[in-house]
C-alpha cells in the first residue's frame, strides 16, 4: 500500500491537503467507513447499502483491493459464488488518518465561521 | 470554499449508508421460536408444575441456540456479517441465563420458596428483554415491558395466571417482526 497523503498543513483549508486521495471519492469512503465497523460484507449489501451500479461499485473496490485496503474472499452460498469484503489493517489505518485530517478541517472550518 | 461544501456532501451521504447498514432485526423465525417456547413453558406451571425445571433448562439453551444459528443465516443471506454482534447477544443472554443459574440456590435452600421463584425468574426475563431492547433491538423493550406487566398481573390472577400471561407474551413476540415493518432480504452475490 502506498500513502497517497500529503503533509497536512497549518491552515484547515490547507489541511484539505492532507487527505487520503482514495479515500475521497464518497463511494470508496462509503465503502471503508462500513467496512470499519467489524462487518464483513457481501457485494450485493454493498451494492444496496451505497445504491451504486455493479460496474461503478466493482470498479471501487477493485482500486480499493489494490491498493491493499481491503481484502476480499469468494465463497458458494446456494451454488452461487459470492464474494465478501473486510478492511485490511493498512486499510483501517488509512482510514483513521483520513477521517482524523477531516475532523481536523470540519473544526478548523467552524471556528473559521 | 466549493471543496468543503463537496465534503460536507460526501459526509452526509456516509452517514446516510451508515444508518441504513443498521437498519435490521433478528428473523421472525426467532420471534415465532420464543413465541413458541414461551406459550408452552409458562402454560406448564399451570398444568403440569413438576416439569417446568425440566422443560426450561432444555427449552432456554436449545432456543438460544437455534436463535443464534438462525441470526447467523440470516446476517449471511441478507450479506453483512459482524462477529462482534452474534458476540454481544451471546453474552447479553448468556449472562440471563447464568444469573438464572446462580440463583436456583436461593430456593434449593430455602431462603426463598420455590413457589415465588418462577415470579423473580420473570422478573429476570422481563429485566433482561427490556434491556435488550435499549441496547441491541427496540421491539423487545416491549415484549419486557409487557413480561413485567404480566409479573404483576400475577398477584391479582386466582387462577391459571401463567398461562393468560404465557398467552400474551408469545402473541407480542409473534406480531412483533409484522410490526414497523421487516427489511427484505436479497441473496447475497
Amino acid at each position: 500500500m502506498s500513502p497517497r497523503r500529503n503533509e497536512p498543513d497549518a491552515t484547515p483549508w490547507e489541511g484539505l491537503k492532507g487527505l487520503d486521495k482514495l479515500l475521497e471519492h464518497r463511494t470508496r469512503l462509503g465503502i471503508c467507513v462500513l467496512l470499519s465497523r467489524g462487518h464483513s460484507l457481501s457485494f450485493s449489501r454493498l451494492k444496496s447499502l451505497l445504491e451504486e451500479t455493479d460496474g461503478s461499485l466493482g470498479a471501487h473496490l477493485r482500486k480499493l483491493e489494490d491498493d491493499g485496503y481491503l481484502t476480499v474472499r469468494r465463497k458458494f452460498q446456494d451454488r452461487k459464488p459470492v464474494s465478501w469484503y473486510a478492511l485490511t489493517p493498512a486499510g483501517r489505518r488509512a482510514l483513521k488518518t483520513h477521517l482524523g485530517v477531516l475532523a481536523g478541517v470540519v473544526k478548523g472550518s467552524a471556528s473559521a465561521r | 470554499m466549493e471543496q468543503l461544501k463537496q465534503l460536507e456532501n460526501d459526509l452526509g451521504y456516509v452517514r446516510e449508508v451508515v444508518q441504513r447498514s443498521e437498519h435490521d432485526r433478528s428473523p421472525a423465525g426467532v420471534y415465532l421460536l420464543w413465541a413458541a417456547i414461551v406459550l408452552v413453558g409458562f402454560a406448564l406451571v399451570d398444568f403440569a408444575p413438576t416439569r417446568v425445571g425440566l422443560f426450561w433448562v432444555v427449552a432456554g439453551p436449545l432456543g438460544g441456540l437455534i436463535s443464534g444459528i438462525l441470526g447467523w443465516r440470516h446476517s449471511v443471506r441478507r450479506g453483512q456479517v459482524r462477529r462482534e454482534e452474534g458476540i454481544q447477544w451471546g453474552l447479553h443472554w448468556g449472562g440471563m441465563m447464568a444469573a438464572i443459574l446462580l440463583a436456583v440456590p436461593l430456593a434449593a435452600t430455602g431462603v426463598i420458596q420455590w413457589k415465588g421463584f418462577g415470579n423473580v425468574l420473570l422478573l429476570v426475563i422481563s429485566l433482561t428483554y427490556f434491556l435488550a431492547g435499549v441496547h441491541l433491538e427496540r421491539p423487545l423493550i416491549w415484549i419486557g415491558a409487557l413480561m413485567a406487566a404480566g409479573y404483576v398481573a400475577l398477584f391479582f390472577i386466582p387462577a391459571y395466571g401463567w398461562t393468560l400471561v404465557g398467552a400474551l407474551v408469545a402473541a407480542g413476540l409473534a406480531v412483533t417482526p409484522l410490526i414497523g415493518g421487516r427489511e427484505s432480504v436479497t441473496p447475497a452475490k
